[in-house]
């Protein structure tokens, strides 16, 4: 019985241990890497909203955004071009967060200070099926080639989750117009 | 105990040739299916494999003894699993486009059979240093095999191989050996990785085989000469011991 608990206790205290320097390892080097993925991160922003609008697209405001009625959007950029959102989601295939843009234009039926969609920009691609996705359903889409509700493309579950994140933005931007 | 002589080459060796991680043994093939599209993308997935392959390996062999046997596999998975995530906030803080290519494919090198393989088969018996060299023999074994998928899959896939791409800190080159037009995408494809897998292996069964048999060959022809000799031998006594009898 004392051999048992003994035998548990060691058991016990040797896999904490182990757990214990593991986070103490992962702490320490995300002490040292946690500054320059954010600034890896900005520089992504930065150059999607560079492809989505154009070279001379330009961040003016920042502000996140907290709606409990929203599950993937994080963000909301108002740019000199238009309005870009921050979205994150993920499914069972891996993460996805992308930047959804609008730009000012003229839709049909609409006047020239309504929104249009302009694109997205993948900035964290996590997918097992990552290249399909882009070369079979992003690229096309900014291309204008696809509609965003043609998902079947070899990534299907990637896309309708790309989907399902400019369906929310769609509804955000909805009535709103640019000013 | 008495270590056999030349040992350490022989265990850093094994993993390249004899024991090859992905062409003998036929572990890791899913990111060596996913990661060889460019020979770049190849030799970067080798090194995080690699790096994640040796930490594990010495940590392993260095509590081999304080690890209780009921819980080698969690405390195994465990210390993989610490150093695959450093190794991925590193990627993804100074090598972005790395991190980017690889993407899912990074995490999933915890669950690669050869790193736990490599802990469990090998690390958790033997001393840190021949840990050491057993881990580096197998991670180069494996990255060398990576890229030798990868050479065929970019170049038939693309006509051309491009380098700078993935590590940027290298200026970008491109190298077209296929004229553009003539190269087959289906090598970029699952499907070109597949066959570019199975033609590999195929031809290095034919090797292993081709030598077996010459050896087999050598043998057999060996035996027939010793066994003519001992005839001609034993004729030549017979015929000696008949002379004799006269």
């Amino acid at each position: 019985m004392a051999n048992n608990a003994k035998k548990y206790i060691i058991t016990a205290v040797t896999l904490g241990v182990i757990a214990a320097a593991s986070a103490g390892l992962i702490g320490l080097t995300n002490l040292f890497t946690a500054k320059q993925i954010a600034l890896n991160e900005q520089k992504r922003i930065k150059a999607g909203i560079v492809e989505i609008f154009a070279d001379d697209a330009e961040i003016l405001e920042e502000k996140a955004v907290s709606d409990k009625e929203l599950k993937y959007t994080n963000y909301e950029y108002t740019l000199n071009k238009g309005v870009a959102f921050r979205t994150t989601g993920s499914n069972m295939y891996g993460k996805i967060s992308m930047l959804v843009g609008y730009g000012k234009g003229i839709i049909p039926g609409g006047s020239e200070t309504s929104y249009k969609f302009a694109g997205i920009y993948l900035i964290t691609n996590e997918q097992t099926y990552a290249s399909t996705l882009v070369e079979n359903y992003v690229t096309p889409l900014n291309n204008d080639d696809i509609n965003y509700d043609d998902v079947k493309c070899g990534a299907t579950y990637g896309a309708t989750l790309i989907k399902e994140m400019i369906e929310e933005t769609n509804k955000i931007m909805e009535g709103r117009k640019a000013e | 105990m008495a270590r056999e002589k030349g040992y350490t080459k022989k265990n850093f060796l094994k993993g390249i040739i004899i024991e090859n991680p992905l062409f003998v043994s036929i572990l890791g093939t899913c990111p060596a299916l996913a990661t060889t599209k460019s020979i770049e993308a190849a030799i970067g997935m080798g090194i995080l494999f690699t790096v994640v392959l040796v930490c594990s390996n010495l940590l392993v062999s260095l509590l081999r003894k304080l690890i209780p046997e009921e819980i080698r596999t969690p405390a195994y998975i465990v210390i993989i699993a610490t150093f695959v995530t450093i190794v991925k906030m590193v990627t993804n803080a100074f090598l972005p486009e790395l991190y980017q290519t690889l993407g899912v494919f990074i995490s999933l090198i915890v669950v690669n059979c050869i790193v736990l393989g490599r802990a469990e088969a090998y690390a958790s018996k033997n001393k840190v240093f021949d840990s050491l060299i057993d881990a580096l023999g197998m991670g180069l074994g494996y990255t060398l095999a990576l890229i030798s998928m990868a050479f065929f899959r970019e170049i038939l896939g693309t006509g051309c191989f491009t380098f700078g791409k993935v590590f940027t800190f290298i200026p970008e080159v491109s190298l077209r050996i296929i004229p553009k037009g003539y190269e087959i995408s289906l090598f970029q494809t699952p499907v070109g990785a597949f066959i570019v897998f199975g033609v590999i292996l195929a031809v290095l069964a034919f090797i292993k085989n081709r030598k077996a048999e010459l050896k087999e060959n050598l043998a057999r022809q060996e035996r027939i000469k010793k066994q003519q000799e001992a005839a001609a031998a034993s004729a030549a006594a017979k015929a000696n011991a008949e002379g004799g009898n006269k």
